[in-house]
């Protein structure tokens, strides 16, 4: 019996590991969008007060490969 | 010993074009220390470290050659223009060779496109191709709900004045935050709807969006063919003239492309001769009562002999179906933008091309999803219907500012930052932006001037006037 309750509490952690691993990918799907012709929020696509950013550095610049064609220019330019 | 960088620091910082070229002509400065210069500065601040700003996405590998050969051909007397050796960003959804145009899109990141039309008449006048300026990804044309300067290749674009504090604005964000920042000697921008006028005033530069059409859109990555156009993004007004001047021109693969002979072009000492004196401008109620910046900048424009009406916001004109248009147009222009001027390398030919490959990995590629483009493909309209959409909202956004000006006899209308883009957009009409000091937090604010098609001579004018009455803009403190 108490092999069965571990068994249990294995299977219910496992359970609930793989439903937020769901979630973490549903949030970056779009619900189904629906043409809104009444739509006139002409400054949505200049300016927003956002401050909660989910990702600030670039995945795809690598810096070092950045500056490798200025490395030798840039030497003297110490501070 | 000093460094050469502290050394050159006076010769440079904050210095107008003119100025930067007489310290070329006196020896104090060539153009590849100008650009080294540029350079020091943006591996010194933009990326990797607590002051970062992440405003530039590619540098040109070749910049500091080309500077060395425009320092002989300075010598060699073939300097026709001020923005001949000014090294130059470019937003990155703006053709240029050397450098992928990504639009900020992982979809894009290997289209080496040939220059576009703009970047040509640059380089004809001897400008220096520094490299490109983050940007809200597909110039904000893309993502539902996500910040200003995000762009998935770039990361996240910050502001000078307030990292993570303060937005800043878009989608032009790296060009108003480079220029900004003293990483480049001016840059272009692109506006659809504000999206030269939001950057450059949220970072306290001066922003004109032009007529549609003065400028050309060949070899720019689109959202409308309707009401996309390029523009300068500078630290000042008289190099904002400089800019202009360069890029402007008839380009025949350009629909809206307008033939414009400007006697002497933009930046000569016109700019100085026309004063304020007489000028009647339209100033709006609802901003006079909210706003003290505002209050102050028409009391310098009084004082300067501008006459100002108080004008109230006309909310009967509506802006119906604005979203549709850009979807109907990105739905077509996208994929003459892919087949005509992307590099062949790249597959995608349709938006729906675009999503289907975002979708590959969705948490990398577009953490903040991709909506827009969702309803650029749900939406659906005949011909017919969709030159309805365009001839109302044309003649509504020309009634919003006509109705005013022939009213009252005005010269042009006074707003803040962005606030009017989306008329000024459909309208085709041109604005420009100007520093006018800083809210309690340390926000920018610009005021904005807007006249009628092909003002842009005007604009500058009562704009430098302004500036130079005022002087409002202040570095960032952090980046000197």
């Amino acid at each position: 019996m108490k092999y069965f309750y571990y068994l249990l509490i294995i299977v219910f952690v496992f359970s609930c590991k793989k439903e937020t691993q769901k979630t973490t990918t549903s949030d970056i799907e779009d619900k189904a969008v629906e043409v809104d012709s009444s739509n006139t929020d002409i400054s949505a696509i200049s300016t927003k007060d956002f401050t909660e950013f989910k990702v600030l550095d670039s995945k795809y610049i690598n810096v070092d490969n950045f500056w490798k064609p200025f490395n030798k220019d840039l030497e003297k330019y110490i501070q | 010993m000093k460094s050469i960088y502290n050394n050159l620091k006076p010769f440079v910082l904050e210095q107008d074009i003119p100025t930067l070229q007489k310290h070329i002509t006196s020896g104090e400065l060539s153009y590849e220390k100008l650009t080294k210069f540029y350079l020091y500065r943006i591996r010194k601040f933009d990326r990797a470290n607590n002051l970062s700003l992440n405003s530039v996405i590619a540098l040109n590998p070749n910049v500091i050659q080309q500077a060395r050969q425009k320092d002989k051909e300075f010598l060699n007397k073939k300097m026709k223009h001020p923005i001949f050796g000014m090294p130059i960003l470019l937003k990155d959804n703006v053709n240029a060779s050397d450098m992928p145009t990504t639009a900020g899109a992982v979809a894009l990141q290997d289209n080496n496109a040939e220059d576009a039309f703009i970047v040509k008449q640059l380089k004809k006048q001897g400008a220096l191709i520094l490299g490109k300026a983050n940007l809200s990804e597909w110039a904000y044309f893309f993502c539902g709900e996500c910040p200003s300067g995000y762009s998935a290749i770039g990361g996240q674009t910050l502001n000078p004045y307030g990292r993570k504090i303060i937005d800043t604005g878009g989608s032009s964000s790296g060009s108003g935050v480079a220029t900004s920042a003293n990483f480049c000697a001016a840059s272009i921008g692109s506006e659809t709807s504000g999206s030269i006028l939001s950057p450059a005033s949220q970072n306290s530069v001066v922003g004109l969006k032009p007529t549609i059409g003065l400028v050309s859109r060949s070899g720019i990555i689109p959202i409308s063919s309707t009401l996309d156009t390029a523009g300068p993004i500078t630290k000042n007004v008289i190099d904002n003239a400089i800019l202009l001047d360069a890029i402007f021109g008839e380009d025949k693969s350009d629909s809206k492309s307008i033939f414009a002979l400007w006697g002497n072009g933009f930046y000569v000492d016109e700019l100085v001769s026309e004063g304020l004196k007489g000028k009647r401008f339209g100033a709006y109620k609802e901003m006079l009562e909210k706003e003290p910046l505002y209050v102050s900048a028409i009391e310098q424009l009084k004082k300067r002999g501008a006459e100002i009406v108080v004008i109230e916001e006309n909310e009967d004109i509506k802006l119906p179906d604005f979203l549709r248009l850009l979807n109907l147009d990105m739905q077509k222009d996208l994929p003459i933008y892919l087949s005509k001027y992307a590099d062949d390398k790249v597959a995608l030919k349709s938006v729906e091309d675009v999503i289907d490959f975002n979708l590959k990995d969705s948490i990398h590629i577009m953490p903040y999803g991709q909506a827009l483009f969702k309803g650029i493909v749900a939406d659906k309209a005949t011909d017919e219907e969709f030159t309805l959409i365009k001839e109302i909202l044309k003649t509504n956004g020309k009634h919003y500012f006509d109705d005013f000006i022939k009213t009252n006899q005005l010269d042009g209308v006074l707003s803040i930052n962005n606030y009017h883009a989306g008329y000024a957009a459909v309208a085709e009409y041109p604005a420009i932006t100007v520093p006018m000091g800083y809210k309690e937090n340390g926000a920018p604010m610009g005021l904005t001037f807007i006249g009628k098609r092909l003002s842009e001579k005007q604009l500058l004018q009562w704009a430098y006037n302004y500036e130079q009455a005022t002087k409002m803009r202040k570095a960032p403190v952090n980046y000197n």
